[in-house]
C-alpha cells in the first residue's frame, strides 16, 4: 500500500470517527413537544424551500405550499403533527395497496371530493411525544424521493 | 307592555321546568360502578375497566376524548379523579398552570426509569353530585386537556440525547425499562433485529432495520381494499396495508420512525407506546 493511500485511509478515518460516535452515542439536542412555527419556517428556509403560507380553519392550524421537482406540495403544520402531502390522479385500490406494501414513509390513499376521485400521497409526523429539526429535516427531504418514486409507480394509460 | 309580560311568563315556565328537573335528579353522594358505567355509556364513552394496581377501592376506567388517553379513577364511589399523562415538562410550567387554573392541577412525577406530567381534576362525589354533575365534570376537563396541551406546546422544548443510529442494547434497554417482555425473533433480512412481543393480547413485531428505522407491524385478519382505504383516510401516523403469502391473506397494521434525522429515548418510548392504541383502534374498526 503506497503511504499516499494510507495517510489518506488515516485522514478519512479521523474525520468519520466523531461523526459515527455521535450517530451512536448521541449529543445533546432540542427536543420539541410540538413544532413552534418559527422553527418549521426557519426549517424550510434552511432546505431553500420557498413557500406560500396560508392559515388553516383551525387556530394555530398553518399550510405551506411549494414545489418540489415540479410537485405541488402541501406541509400543514397542526402544531401536534405535521402533515405532508401531494395529490395524484386516481389509481386502483389494488395499486395504492401495493404502494403501501412497500412503502415505509409515506402511505397512498385514494380519496373523494365531490364526484372526483383522487390519489394522495402522504406521511405524517407525530411531534406530541417530542420531535428533533433534523427529524423534520428528514421528514421533508425524504418526502421528495417518495414522490418521485410514487410518479413512476403510477402505471401508465 | 304584553310583550314583556308573556316575555316574563315564558320566563317563569323555564326556570320553573328547570327548577323541578333539579328537584327530580337523583343525588348521589357515593356512586356505584355501573351508574358510573352508564352515564359514561351515555356520552358514547368507549372505555376499558380494571382493577387499581395496589388499592381494592380503586377502579380504572381509561378511554380516548379526542385523540386524548384518559383515565378515570374510581374511588369507592365516593371520589372521582381524571388523569391524562403528558411529557415531563419544567415544573415552573405546571406550577404556571396551577396559578392560573380552576379545575385541574399539574403534577410532575419523577422515577428512576421515567418521568412525565399529568393533569388531573377531582370530583368529590361524597358531597352530591348528579349524573349531570359528572357529566359535566367530563366534559369540563376536555377543554382543560386542550388548554393544557397548548400550553405544555408553547414551552416544551427540552435538551435529550439524541441519536441517529439506534443500536441493539439502546432498544432493548428501553423496551425493558417499558417492561415489554420480548422475544428476539431470527431475522429474514441482513442488518435487522427483530423483536416479537404482546401489548394488549395483540402480537407486536418491532424491527430495528439497519439502527436507521424503527418500523412496528400487528397482523390482523383480512378486509377488504376498500376497508383498509377508509381506515387509513381516517388515521394519522399508520398506514394498514394486505398482503398475500401462500395463497392466504392478511392484513397488517404498520407505522414507521425514522431515526436518520436523530431521536431521543423519550421518542422511540412515545413512538411504541402510542401503538397501542392505534391496534385497540384497529381491532374496534375491524370488528364492526
Amino acid at each position: 500500500m503506497s503511504p499516499k493511500i494510507l495517510l489518506g485511509g488515516c485522514i478519512l478515518a479521523l474525520i468519520l470517527s466523531p461523526s459515527l460516535c455521535h450517530s451512536q452515542e448521541g449529543k445533546k439536542e432540542k427536543v420539541y413537544r410540538g413544532l413552534p412555527t418559527k422553527e418549521l419556517e426557519n426549517t424550510l428556509k434552511e432546505l431553500k424551500i420557498s413557500f406560500k403560507k396560508a392559515p388553516g380553519n383551525k387556530e394555530g392550524t398553518y399550510f405551506y405550499d411549494f414545489e418540489r421537482d415540479k410537485f405541488k406540495i402541501r406541509l400543514t403544520n397542526y402544531g401536534n403533527d405535521l402533515w405532508i402531502d401531494a395529490v395524484f390522479p386516481k389509481i386502483a385500490l389494488k395499486e395504492i395497496n401495493r404502494w403501501n406494501q412497500d412503502a415505509k414513509f409515506s402511505r397512498a390513499v385514494l380519496f373523494k371530493d365531490g364526484d372526483h376521485e383522487s390519489t394522495s400521497l402522504e406521511n405524517q409526523l407525530d411531534c406530541r411525544g417530542g420531535v428533533t429539526l433534523g427529524m423534520v429535516r428528514q421528514f421533508i427531504r425524504r418526502f421528495d424521493n417518495e414522490i418521485e418514486a410514487f410518479a413512476k409507480h403510477i402505471p401508465t394509460k | 307592555m304584553i310583550a314583556k309580560v308573556s316575555g316574563f311568563v315564558v320566563l317563569i315556565v323555564i326556570l320553573g321546568s328547570a327548577g323541578s328537573r333539579g328537584q327530580d335528579a337523583k343525588i348521589y353522594k357515593k356512586i356505584s360502578v355501573e351508574n358510573l358505567e352508564g352515564i359514561l355509556k351515555g356520552m358514547e364513552v368507549d372505555f376499558k375497566k380494571a382493577p387499581g394496581p395496589s388499592d381494592k377501592n380503586l377502579t380504572i376506567f381509561t378511554f380516548e376524548r379526542n385523540k386524548y388517553k384518559l383515565a378515570l379513577h374510581y374511588y369507592g364511589g365516593t371520589d372521582l379523579i381524571l388523569v391524562a399523562d403528558f411529557p415531563a415538562v419544567p415544573v415552573t410550567l405546571l406550577n404556571q398552570w396551577n396559578r392560573g387554573a380552576k379545575f385541574s392541577r399539574g403534577i410532575l412525577y419523577q422515577d428512576a426509569k421515567n418521568d412525565f406530567s399529568t393533569l388531573e381534576a377531582s370530583l368529590d362525589v361524597a358531597g352530591g353530585v348528579t349524573d349531570d354533575t359528572i357529566r359535566h365534570f367530563i366534559r369540563r376537563y376536555d377543554d382543560e386537556v386542550k388548554k393544557f396541551e397548548r400550553l405544555m406546546l408553547r414551552a416544551a422544548v427540552q435538551e435529550e440525547e439524541v441519536v441517529t443510529k439506534i443500536t441493539s442494547e439502546r432498544l432493548e434497554k428501553i423496551l425493558k425499562d417499558m417492561n415489554i417482555e420480548f422475544k428476539k425473533v431470527p431475522p429474514k433480512e441482513k442488518d435487522v433485529s427483530v423483536y416479537e412481543f404482546e401489548r394488549d393480547t395483540f402480537k407486536v413485531h418491532l424491527r430495528n432495520i439497519k439502527g436507521e428505522d424503527l418500523m412496528l407491524v400487528a397482523p390482523f385478519k383480512e378486509i377488504s381494499l376498500k376497508e383498509i382505504n377508509q381506515y387509513n383516510s381516517g388515521r394519522k401516523f399508520i398506514r394498514a396495508v394486505l398482503y398475500e403469502e401462500k395463497e392466504k391473506k392478511h392484513t397488517s397494521l404498520e407505522t414507521n420512525l425514522d431515526c436518520t434525522g436523530g431521536v431521543s429515548d423519550r421518542i422511540i418510548r412515545y413512538f411504541i407506546g402510542t401503538f397501542d392504541g392505534e391496534l385497540r383502534e384497529f381491532a374496534r374498526f375491524i370488528a364492526k
